[in-house]
């Protein structure tokens, strides 16, 4: 045997350069397939070579090499890779499989279904939009600038475009009459410039009152608010005070007035027990202007019902 | 000298001499002691004193009153700036002027008492000592306040008014007339009052003398308040005929009863009439005899009455309501001014469907803020200042009303307690800390506003006064966690009252919110008038 093997081999390594050249031109490519990567399937230029590890005949020049191997029906995991064969130079190349990805055939059905599924959306907002929804015509408006469920149409894009400012200004208008300022404000506009409603000055002038009437109501709210809030820390207070002044004076009357049986030792208890239970700090600063203008209150009938009264002039020279 | 020889052998005998020593010494003596008039041989009191006395006290031991300030006189310890009444009594009878010092009387001569005069003055806050200068004062007038609804105040109340001038400006020019009369911030009112010292009026107390009387001190404007808006009632000011130095002794007079004079209370025979009749017969010696302050048991109507026809009085000035309103001398009640807002609302806002005035006061607070506010209403009173007063002026008589309500409820509630009579059964009730907040916020202020105050010998020195600047209510009784104790305590005091603690409750919020509604429209009209004044 130690003889012999030698020699095979010499045979073996000469024998393409011993053959005619007429009888094999290209080299052989072993494709190799180790552990879960056997069994797959392995393509030369897109020609099933059978299952891999296996040794393929190739000509020289550039070779693509797949390997795909089915995971389920509709996934597979695939490997490729191009090799630049020379004559009578024998390559290896081992097939790392992929992670399992949709088949070609699969990715298709998957295409055609949701094809399908946007042109039936489509068409629901198509019928949606008829009824001047703002949001399904501007999906239907999109929908056919961008051909999605839709076949592109930039003339229908444009006809939508128009119906969509007309269903938006009823929103608004809507908005308007139930008081939205915001919706007011817009509505102004649209009077102005004719967007989605007929220019109608008119219209523009009576909403822009109506708008001003509610920001002072509500800048009178907001007041009315805050105040209510401060009169909750220092009202109880007040009403102390003005108890103390209303009973008092009743208290000491020369007559027993039939309309007063208290005395004004009673005026001096905090007030503002009877009505909130917050336990709330004093603010001197709005004690004051609360003062004043209770102050005013004595001058305030008799100089408005009579300013040539007396008391007219003395509200006067206070307000001075 | 004839006489003396002829006695001559009668001055050798002992007991002569010795008698003749005892008179010539007592003699001596007398002629040391200021002695009266020649002309005076009466030490008794007339019935000038005696009227003096019963302006301070309402059973004067008149001897024993006399006695006493005769002395005073004879030693010069009669101070005329603290017992003006009495000084000016003794001047005027034995006509000697005291010769210490600033001892004087005006028109002597030697200086007078120019110190400002005390008076201890109840605003709604707090008690406080006004130092009130004669010279300022430009007219006394007496202050009728007419009949009201009640049953018990169809006679009315008088009282009087000091028509404060401002303070002389930086070129210390005086005041005209005119100044004076506007300047209602500062005028005074000094009438005689029940000084009640429980929670509600015992009219039986009333009736039989049990409470304390005396000359209160109050701002005009409070009365006016009272008596013009609360209570629709109209006030005549009449000036008493008076010439300046009158006046100015009239004042500390009015200052020295109004410090010392402590009587009972009646409302037959001791009121407000009755007891300013007998301060002016005091108080205008000379016209005492007039009858319209001689009549006993007299009723305020009939006093102003007989006053205005009694020549006391510059009467004229009210003959002409319109122009007595313009000059200050008529306050009439403030009913035709709402009346006259009512009506204008009525016809300029929509939704306003009140049938009358006070079906519109009585509709709720946040009902009729809800119709002021309406888009069209909003719009109508800021077009219209005028409109918007209206509205303003409505809402503040609302105001007024709520806050009677509120405490004649408070006053109820508390006067059943007990809290006044038995207090310390109620503390009984409270832990430790509502003990200590019930103390300090609820019992002390009542029991300083119940005590009426010590009475003095005459005009108090300012060492005498206490100071009284802080508030009844203190401000620490709002602060940390004095509310919530406070409101443990009314929590324990309304319990078996809670149907009244309702309407107390419902009273003090239809109050806040009546006050809110204030102070918007206030700000709304400031608003307008100054886009009118700046267009």
């Amino acid at each position: 045997m130690k003889k012999t093997t030698p020699v095979l081999f010499a045979v073996l390594f000469a024998a393409p350069a011993l053959l005619p050249a007429s009888a094999y031109a290209g080299s052989l490519l072993r494709v190799a397939c180790y552990d879960d990567n056997e069994g797959a399937t392995i393509y030369i230029n897109g020609v099933n070579k059978g299952e891999c590890s296996a040794d393929v005949p190739v000509s020289a020049g550039s070779v693509t090499v797949q390997a795909r191997k089915m995971v389920d029906a509709e996934h597979e995991r695939v490997w490729q890779k191009t090799v630049e064969m020379l004559d009578n130079v024998p390559k290896r190349v081992e097939v790392q499989l992929s992670g399992p990805q949709l088949t070609a055939a699969a990715q298709r059905q998957r295409e055609e279904q949701a094809a399908k599924q946007r042109q039936a959306e489509a068409q629901a907002d198509l019928q949606t939009a008829k009824q001047n929804d703002v949001a399904a015509i501007e999906r239907v408006i999109r929908r056919y600038q961008q051909g999605d469920g839709l076949k592109a149409d930039a003339g229908q894009a444009k006809q939508w475009l128009l119906r969509l400012e007309s269903a938006k200004a009823a929103r608004v208008l809507a908005a308007a009459e139930g008081g939205s300022a915001e919706a007011m404000e817009d509505l102004v506009q649209r009077y102005e410039q004719g967007n989605g409603v007929t220019q109608d000055a008119a219209k523009a002038r009576q909403w822009r009152e109506r708008l001003a009437t509610i920001h002072t109501q509500k800048q009178a709210e907001e007041r009315r608010t805050t105040l209510l809030a401060k009169k909750k820390e220092i009202s109880f207070f007040e009403t102390t005070l003005w108890a103390i002044t209303g009973g008092k004076k009743l208290a000491q009357r020369d007559e027993m007035s039939g309309s007063t049986t208290f005395s004004f030792i009673i005026l001096y208890l905090p007030a503002w027990l009877a009505m909130d239970a917050a336990s709330v700090p004093f603010k001197i600063s709005e004690q004051k202007k609360i003062d004043k203008e209770l102050e005013e209150l004595a001058l305030r009938p008799a100089a408005w019902g009579n300013p040539d009264s007396l008391i007219a002039r003395a509200a006067q020279q206070s307000a001075r | 000298m004839v006489k003396i020889f002829l006695l001559a052998p009668l001055l050798r005998a002992p007991l002569l001499r010795a008698r003749l020593r005892q008179v010539l010494l007592c003699g001596m003596l007398l002629c040391c002691i200021q002695q009266p008039a020649a002309a005076d041989t009466n030490d008794m009191p007339d019935t000038a004193y005696t009227a003096l006395q019963w302006a301070l006290s309402d059973r004067p031991d008149v001897p024993a009153a006399f006695r006493a300030d005769l002395t005073r006189w004879q030693t010069q310890h009669l101070d005329i700036c603290r017992q003006p009444l009495q000084y000016r009594y003794f001047y005027s009878r034995f006509a000697r002027a005291a010769e210490a010092g600033n001892h004087a009387m005006p028109g002597t001569g030697a200086p007078a008492c120019t110190e400002p005069v005390p008076f201890m003055v109840q605003t709604p806050k707090k008690l406080e000592t006004r130092w009130i200068d004669p010279s300022r004062v430009r007219a006394i007038h007496l202050v009728y306040a007419g009949k009201g609804k009640g049953s018990a105040s169809r006679f009315g109340h008088v009282a009087l008014q000091l028509i404060i001038c401002p303070a002389p400006d930086a070129a210390e020019t005086e005041a005209s007339d005119a100044a004076c009369a506007s300047n209602l911030r500062e005028h005074l009112l000094l009438g005689f009052m029940a000084h009640v010292d429980t929670f509600e009026i015992d009219v039986l107390k009333g009736l039989s003398g049990d409470y304390r009387a005396r000359l209160f001190a109050s701002p005009f404007l409070d009365a006016y308040r009272g008596y013009a808006i609360d209570e629709f009632r109209e006030l005549y000011s009449v000036p008493l005929k008076l010439s300046n130095s009158q006046r100015g002794i009239i004042i500390r007079e009015l200052s020295q009863i109004h410090w010392q004079y402590s009587g009972e209370y009646s409302f037959f025979g001791n009121n407000c009439a009755s007891l300013l009749q007998r301060a002016l017969r005091a108080l205008l010696p000379t016209k005492a005899g007039r009858p319209a302050l001689h009549d006993k048991r007299i009723r305020p109507d009939q006093l102003f009455q007989a006053l205005l026809h009694s020549g006391l009085l510059e009467s004229e000035h009210i003959n002409n309501k319109t122009e007595a309103e313009k000059q200050g001398y008529f306050f009439p009640s403030t009913r035709p001014y709402y009346a006259k807002a009512f009506t204008g609302l009525s016809r300029a806002l929509e939704n306003f469907t009140f049938p009358d005035l006070e079906s519109y006061l009585a509709t709720a607070p946040v009902q009729r803020a809800a119709m002021l506010m309406s888009e069209k209403n909003n719009a109508v009173l800021e077009h219209d200042p005028h409109l918007g007063e209206a509205a303003l002026i409505l809402e503040e008589l609302s105001l007024t009303r709520e806050a009677r309500r509120f405490s004649a409820g408070l006053a109820q509630m508390l006067s059943q307690s007990g809290m006044d009579k038995h207090p310390e059964r109620f503390r009984a009730r409270l832990d430790t800390a509502q003990q200590e907040v019930f103390d300090r916020c609820l019992l002390q202020p009542a029991k300083v506003l119940a005590d009426p105050g010590p009475r003095h010998n005459g005009i108090p020195l300012p060492a005498d006064i206490p100071v009284s600047d802080a508030p009844f209510l203190s401000a620490s009784c709002m602060e940390g966690d004095s509310p919530r104790q406070l409101k443990a305590v009314l929590t324990v005091l309304a319990k078996g009252n809670e149907k009244r603690w309702q309407a107390i409750d419902q009273a003090a919020d239809n109050w806040r919110n009546t006050i809110t509604t204030v102070m918007q429209l206030e700000a709304r009209l400031s608003a307008a008038k100054s886009a009118a004044k700046n267009p």
